[in-house]
């Protein structure tokens, strides 16, 4: 194998291909990555046996040819060279990286075949822009939860069509932990209705490579599995299986207090009354419904207390309830809109938070106990 | 050769001819799935393996294969679905208990139980001996004994403990037998989209398919019309008819449940009426006592235990609400508290419900005390002025619930140390005091009559 390409270019890709390699493994080649130089492209494959990335760069060729080279070092090499052109050069087992300033020798594995990313075939088809996908994604996918106890929450509920609202061609996606759950629904081509469950920890990798990439991505995917293809990527993962919870019936339609402020104030003041607000990160919020005015208060036995006033249009009974103050953050941020509705349903019992005029984000938390 | 007994063997050739990792790789967590008219069906752990098997290996095995039993004559390979979990278990639910979740997560989506609520943790006293030994006979004799079961009792009682117990008990004692939990509340709203959806069909197949039908909180139906009354009765009566146990609970005996249809209350009166009566001190204890025991950390002492069960009398969801809220106190003090200071815990949870106005406050207290309701907002030290205008921070704090930044707000914009002063004050006074404590009796009883008006 000999060719040259950009850079940039290829360090980018293997960081990408890094996370889908498999450490704890026996088998050497899946701690690696794959390449092969073939036409004008520079292939680059990895898997763990769970999911798998490939891509491809342009490259000049010189000699066709594959390899499988141990991933860490040589993104370590390559972030630390300069040069915008590298050389790459296969002699007797090794791998010589040569830019204009520096020469590097690399140990690869012995050449066997790798595994390639298998093809679904019978599945269900979904077309989505990845920008759109990337940052939908990204308003839901902290809810999710974080470990293996129930696997069906440790992901995304994709569901397309289907469901309440049954106009054509919404796509929803839904995470939550338990304690809080975040929903967000958008346009998606898509033909027929059906769900799946993306495992979270495949949905953090597939968004870093979204990020890098525009233009569409067509999904496929049966009861197992999902494949995702891309002009310039292709990847693969496996699915959860099992069903999410009915988490519809959790959302409340009445509400006993509602408050409406701007999420800027919100959010300064929930960061700056979480300096103080202790091993628990408890806020504790007052609403005085005259007064049109929600009072944040936390306090730290060691270090002291808060309390911060903001203005709000409040309607309903005055309440007092407590929240983690980094659930309240994390589901603020996607609100996309300058004032956000905060609707309580009494004490002991879940906050919905919404743009005010628009439905398509969703976040709801549960309380803490109040002490 | 059982399938097992062959693929060992298979596997065994196979190991010799590739290398160890890649034995370990490949062909770890493989096994023969099926065998069926000359075809073997060979399952994967990963869809990965299942393509490098079809590539690679499908030629070999399927030759070892023919060596030992020559009637295979093909072969496949399928991804059977064995969950690999990988690294990265991290537990989360470190502070889990302040923390509150949404119970329903955990809801089986078949039945519509939740796992949580079983006999193990269900509490037994003279209160509810009747209906527990119903609920064992019902879970014994399903659908002829007691049927329906009809369990009543006040709020908080274990009614819904219960009924999902039974639910529960029946699942994991007999599988095959189909469950149903819903509230009548819900069943209600699912009868009436079902009408507006022209679906009664489906919805009529869907209840009356269950085995067991659990219905919460019945009386909601009294609120309901004919239509939904109807439908409950005619589900009901094939039900009954085809011997399916019924589980009702309601707030109230049948008797006393107003607007439903009369039908409706013979048939709810037809099978075992049992009834949970409050708890007496001793099961109060003992419930205590378990739930505390299932604390990690500051447990309260059995002398605190006992104050809270005497004085939390009638409900049980309150006597719970208690303790966590005394153990939640002794983690930010990180300390168990004190008797006086479980008393004065236990003194604020029993407050009347405040839905009053701070500006009602103010001016009750103003025409209480006989002096113009400005005079309060006033930066003036009369001693007619600063004592009222001391009892109203008070009563702010303590039944409005108002925060001492708030407070002082409300008074002209004083700093939050005045109105702390003025509550210290107030509070240590009404301690010596007694006929400051009866003007803030009048006071408050004036306030929460005219509320109730």
């Amino acid at each position: 194998m000999e060719l040259v390409c950009v850079k940039n270019q290829i360090q980018k890709c293997l960081q990408l291909a890094d996370r889908h390699t498999n450490h704890t493994e026996t088998n050497p080649i899946l701690t690696g990555v794959f390449l092969k130089a073939e036409k004008n492209n520079l292939i680059i494959r990895s898997t763990d046996l769970y999911s798998g990335f490939e891509t491809k760069i342009p490259a000049q060729i010189k000699k066709e040819g594959e390899l499988v080279i141990p991933s860490k070092p040589a993104i370590s090499v390559l972030s630390s060279i300069n040069d915008e052109k590298i050389k790459m050069e296969s002699k007797e087992g090794n791998l010589y990286l040569t830019t204009k300033n520096t020469s590097t020798v690399l140990k690869t594995y012995n050449n066997e075949d790798f595994p390639k990313l298998p093809k679904i075939k019978n599945g269900y088809k979904l077309v989505l822009e990845t920008e759109k996908l990337f940052s939908n994604l990204k308003n839901v996918f902290f809810a999710a939860a974080n470990s293996d106890i129930k696997p069906e929450i440790s992901a995304i509920l994709f569901s397309a069509g289907g469901s309440k609202n049954k106009s054509e061609g919404s796509l929803k996606i839904t995470a939550t932990d338990s304690f809080r759950l975040a929903e967000k629904s958008f346009e998606a081509n898509f033909e027929k209705t059906g769900s799946f469950l993306f495992p979270a920890r495949s949905a953090s990798n597939f968004m870093k490579i979204i990020e890098n990439f525009d233009d569409q991505v067509e999904i496929n995917f049966d009861a197992q599995h999902l494949f995702v293809s891309h002009p310039y990527f292709s990847y693969f993962t496996r699915l959860t299986e099992g069903s999410f919870p009915d988490y519809e019936q959790i959302i409340p339609s009445s509400f006993t207090t509602e408050a409406t402020l701007s999420k800027k104030d919100l959010i300064e003041n929930l960061k700056l009354a979480g300096v103080l607000s202790g091993r628990l990160k408890e806020i504790k919020m007052r609403i005085y419904s005259g007064d049109n005015l929600l009072e944040i208060t936390t306090s730290d036995n060691e270090f002291g207390e808060h309390t911060s006033h903001l203005p709000a249009q409040i309607t309903g009974e005055n309440l007092e309830i407590s929240f983690n103050q980094r659930y309240l953050l994390e589901g603020l941020e996607p609100v996309n809109s300058d004032g956000v509705i905060l609707r309580f349903s009494g004490a002991n019992r879940p906050l919905l938070i919404q743009n005010p005029r628009d439905v398509s984000y969703l976040y709801l938390v549960m309380p803490m106990k109040s002490s | 050769m059982t399938n097992e007994e062959l693929w060992r063997e298979i596997l065994g050739e196979l190991e010799l001819t590739v290398s160890k990792a890649n034995f370990a790789t490949w062909f770890q967590n493989t096994f023969v799935a099926d065998q069926s008219e000359g075809k073997i069906t060979v399952g994967t752990p990963s869809a990965f393996v299942k393509e490098w098997l079809e590539d690679k290996y499908q030629k070999n095995i399927l030759k070892f294969l023919r060596l030992r039993s020559p009637e295979v004559r093909s072969i496949e390979f399928k991804v059977v679905s064995k969950e690999a979990p990988q690294e990265k278990k991290v537990s989360e639910t470190k502070n889990a208990e302040e923390q509150m979740d949404f119970r329903e997560i955990y809801i089986d989506r078949e039945t519509n139980l939740n796992p949580r609520y079983t006999f193990d943790n269900f509490i037994v006293g003279t209160f509810n001996e009747l209906v527990h030994a119903s609920a064992l006979s019902v879970i014994n004799n399903l659908g002829v004994l007691y049927n329906p079961l009809f369990i009543y009792g006040g709020v908080g009682l274990g009614k819904t403990h219960l009924m999902q117990a039974i639910g529960n008990k029946i699942k994991t004692d007999r599988p095959e037998k189909k469950i149903f939990y819903i509230s009548a509340e819900r069943f209600a709203n699912e009868l009436v989209s079902a009408i507006r959806n022209n679906e009664t069909g489906i919805f009529k197949d869907k209840y009356r398919s269950y085995d067991v039908m659990i219905l919460d909180d019945i009386q909601f139906i009294s609120s309901r019309g004919s239509s939904t009354q109807e439908e409950i009765f005619h589900t009901f009566n094939t039900l009954y008819q085809a011997n399916k146990q019924i589980i009702f609970s309601s707030d109230r005996p049948p008797k006393s449940i107003s607007n439903i249809e009369d039908r409706l209350r013979s048939r709810f009166e037809g099978g075992m009426i049992a009834d949970i009566a409050e708890p007496d001190y001793e099961t109060r204890l003992a419930i205590l006592q378990s739930k505390a025991a299932e604390k990690q950390e500051y447990r309260p002492s059995s002398e605190v235990l006992e104050h809270i069960a005497a004085s939390v009398q009638s409900n049980i969801r309150e006597l719970e609400g208690s303790l966590n809220s005394i153990i939640a106190r002794s983690k930010i003090k990180k300390r168990p508290l004190s008797l006086p200071e479980v008393k004065e815990i236990l003194i604020k949870n029993e407050k009347p419900r405040k839905t009053l106005s701070s500006q009602h406050i103010i001016r009750k207290i103003a025409q209480f005390y006989e002096v113009p309701e400005k005079n309060l907002f006033e930066k003036t030290r009369r001693k007619e002025v600063v004592k009222p205008r001391q009892i109203a921070m008070y009563l702010m704090r303590e039944d409005f619930n108002g925060s001492f930044p708030y407070i002082g707000k409300k008074f002209g914009g004083r700093d939050h140390t005045t109105a702390i002063h003025a509550y210290t004050k107030i509070l240590n006074d009404l301690k010596k005091d007694d006929r400051l404590k009866e003007e803030l009796k009048t006071i408050r009883a004036q306030l929460y009559e005219e509320e109730k008006q």
